[in-house]
């Protein structure tokens, strides 16, 4: 006993857990202070040892997720401890601060320690939400397959001006824009930004749904269903076709300038990084008329040969430039077929898949 | 998740001038990418042991004037040794802890989380929406609330924020709600409030959400900037004429 009050670090024990003279009339709500004191050892112990499993790395934060689940010992138990931990502690600290809402301990002479008390759950509330995002690359595994970043814009700011909305844009979205852009859709100039637009025949109604369901899911095209729309073609003909555009965002200025060459579209040098199979059955979609042409009218020799060269550096598809009048469509070699069917396979509406047979 | 760290970070956005400029800072590049979830590793392991100094610094301010108690008066007449009083005492609420944590580690492992965690993303599906922790709840209703992005932000970092205001706002005399009960009334209607806002926070903004939320987000802050100021005076006043000559009036100068 006379070394707890005569030894300069135990002296300090004793004065906080031991002697210190507590009022005689606290009840069971004043142990939240000591459970949050609990709560935050616990996480310090099992989130140190979490660290020494968990890689950082967007490619493999995921796996080694799944390897602490599986592999470490009792590592199921550390991640569950940690994860279920941190809700407590947010339950207990909300408690905590009702107490003292409820029983004035915010007010003087307790305003210092109220202030640091609201610091502290600000620090809380930051790191949580820092702790929720590490094992994020679990998504990533799936082939980049994350949802996309802009929806949440326009999902929490309705109001939020479209081209304000930033990107960046996620693999899934580009690779439906370039392979739409491959095809026939258009980028335009539009306010401060660049919209996509796109039209289709209406034969092709099934494929245009597709492609506007995914962009509106995504936040990136209105919801509004596109409509049915009636021009007359050259010799009187009445064309029935659909038309949609996404919204304007400045963050696909960038597209519309690889893209677009003194008004004229090209195909763009860095093509290749955004070859997905989702962009190639978008592109496939959208291009073969029949059989195993890709109309690509719009593109010069040169470009359309650099589309062989992708494609078959990619892909290993074989597909040739093939002169029709003056024009230029992709001729893809009968033996390749096989391959691009198992490719794109996943990403092709039905009536789409007949005709490409 | 990914997701909510895009989400959450572009917010930072909406401060003018330096927003983009702010998130492309803390992202590391142009997109949530493996920059952002190096840093967010690397804080999220060092911010704890700030919190440790912090509960530390906690303690010592807390340890200048002891311990408040449900009276809310000076218990300097009748105090009693931590240990083993109140180590004791403390235990029962760690042993009903380890109860329940046990209880939700072993056999609801995953019930507090999001069961999307465990998805794998369909290129071609809506993904689920983006919802923060259910702790995190109240907050992110209060941001939606606000139709502007930079107004949310500000309201969202405000609710917490407006807790520092509390020993400013509180114009009662008597501290405690147990000898305050129009206060105690209002606390619980704040309390019911909070939990209808964690309730907003988890569903889509569709439209009788977006009111309840705009609502409730409402009653949070006129709680702390009306009524307690409001509420104590009316009550100072009423306990004033209540004691109008009385020999107990002396308490209230």
């Amino acid at each position: 006993m006379k070394l707890l009050k005569a030894h300069p670090l135990l002296v300090l024990a004793n004065s906080y857990l031991i002697d210190s003279p507590a009022p005689s009339n606290i009840t069971y709500i004043w142990n939240f202070g000591s459970l949050l004191g609990s709560c935050l050892v616990l996480q310090i112990i099992t989130g140190v040892t979490l660290a020494m499993h968990y890689l950082p790395s967007i490619d493999a934060a995921f796996c080694s997720v799944e390897h602490i689940m599986r592999d470490v010992n009792n590592g199921w138990l550390i991640r569950y401890l940690h994860a279920n931990v941190a809700s407590f502690f947010f339950l207990f600290v909300y408690l905590h601060i009702g107490k003292a809402l409820y029983y004035g301990s915010f007010r003087a002479p307790r305003t210092l320690l109220w202030s640091i008390g609201v610091v502290i759950f600000l620090v809380m509330v930051i790191t949580a939400f820092l702790g929720y995002v590490l094992p994020f690359g679990q998504m990533s595994l799936w082939g980049g397959h994350e949802s996309p970043t802009c929806m949440s814009l326009p999902f929490i700011m309705p109001r939020t001006k479209a081209t304000n909305r930033i990107g960046p844009h996620n693999i899934d979205v580009l690779s439906v824009i370039f392979g739409s852009l491959l095809g026939d859709s258009h980028a335009e100039r539009h306010g401060n930004g660049v919209r996509i637009s796109f039209q289709q025949e209406s034969t092709n109604v099934e494929y245009l749904m597709m492609f506007w369901r995914f962009l509106s899911d995504r936040g990136y095209c209105s919801t509004k269903k596109p409509k049915l729309l009636i021009r007359t073609a050259k010799a009187g003909q009445l064309r029935f076709y659909f038309k949609v555009h996404s919204w304007t965002f400045s963050s696909f200025i960038w597209i519309h300038s690889i893209f677009y060459k003194d008004g004229v579209k090209i195909v763009p040098d860095c093509i290749g990084d955004y070859f997905t199979p989702l962009a190639l059955a978008v592109w496939i979609q959208d291009a073969m008329s029949y059989g195993l042409k890709l109309a690509t009218h719009n593109f010069s020799y040169n470009d359309v040969l650099f589309l062989c060269t992708v494609l078959k550096d990619k892909y290993d598809i074989v597909a040739t430039p093939n002169r029709n009048r003056d024009q230029w469509t992709i001729y893809i070699h009968s033996e390749s077929m096989p391959i691009l069917r198992g490719i794109v396979k996943d990403f092709v509406v039905p009536s789409m898949l007949r005709k490409q047979a | 998740l990914r997701n909510l760290a895009t989400v959450i970070t572009n917010l930072l956005s909406a401060i003018p001038w330096l927003g983009t400029d702010l998130v492309e800072f803390i992202w590391g590049g142009y997109s949530v990418g493996n920059a952002t979830l190096n840093r967010f590793y690397s804080l999220h392991f060092l911010l704890p042991f700030v919190l440790l100094m912090l509960v530390i610094m906690h303690l010592i301010a807390l340890h200048q004037n002891g311990s408040n108690n449900p009276m809310g008066i000076s218990s300097s007449l009748d105090r009693v040794p931590l240990h083993p009083y109140y180590t004791f005492k403390d235990l029962v609420g760690f042993f009903v802890f380890f109860l329940v944590l046990s209880i939700f580690v072993f056999f609801l492992p995953n019930t507090l989380g999001h069961p999307d965690n465990y998805i794998p993303a369909n290129p071609m599906q809506t993904p689920a929406s983006i919802v923060p922790e259910w702790y995190l709840l109240p907050y992110y209703a209060i941001l939606r609330a606000i139709p502007s992005k930079l107004l949310g932000v500000i309201a969202m970092i405000g609710s917490i924020l407006i807790l520092f205001l509390m020993p400013l706002l509180d114009t009662s005399r008597v501290r405690s709600c147990a000898f305050r009960p129009f206060m105690r009334l209002l606390f619980w209607g704040f309390v019911v409030n909070f939990l209808i806002l964690t309730w907003i926070g988890s569903q889509h903004p569709e439209p009788p959400f977006i009111t309840i939320g705009q609502a409730c987000s409402t009653f949070y802050f006129s709680y702390f900037l009306l009524f307690v100021p409001l509420i104590g005076l009316i009550e100072n006043t009423l306990s004033d004429l209540a004691t109008l000559g009385s020999d107990h009036s002396s308490y209230n100068t």
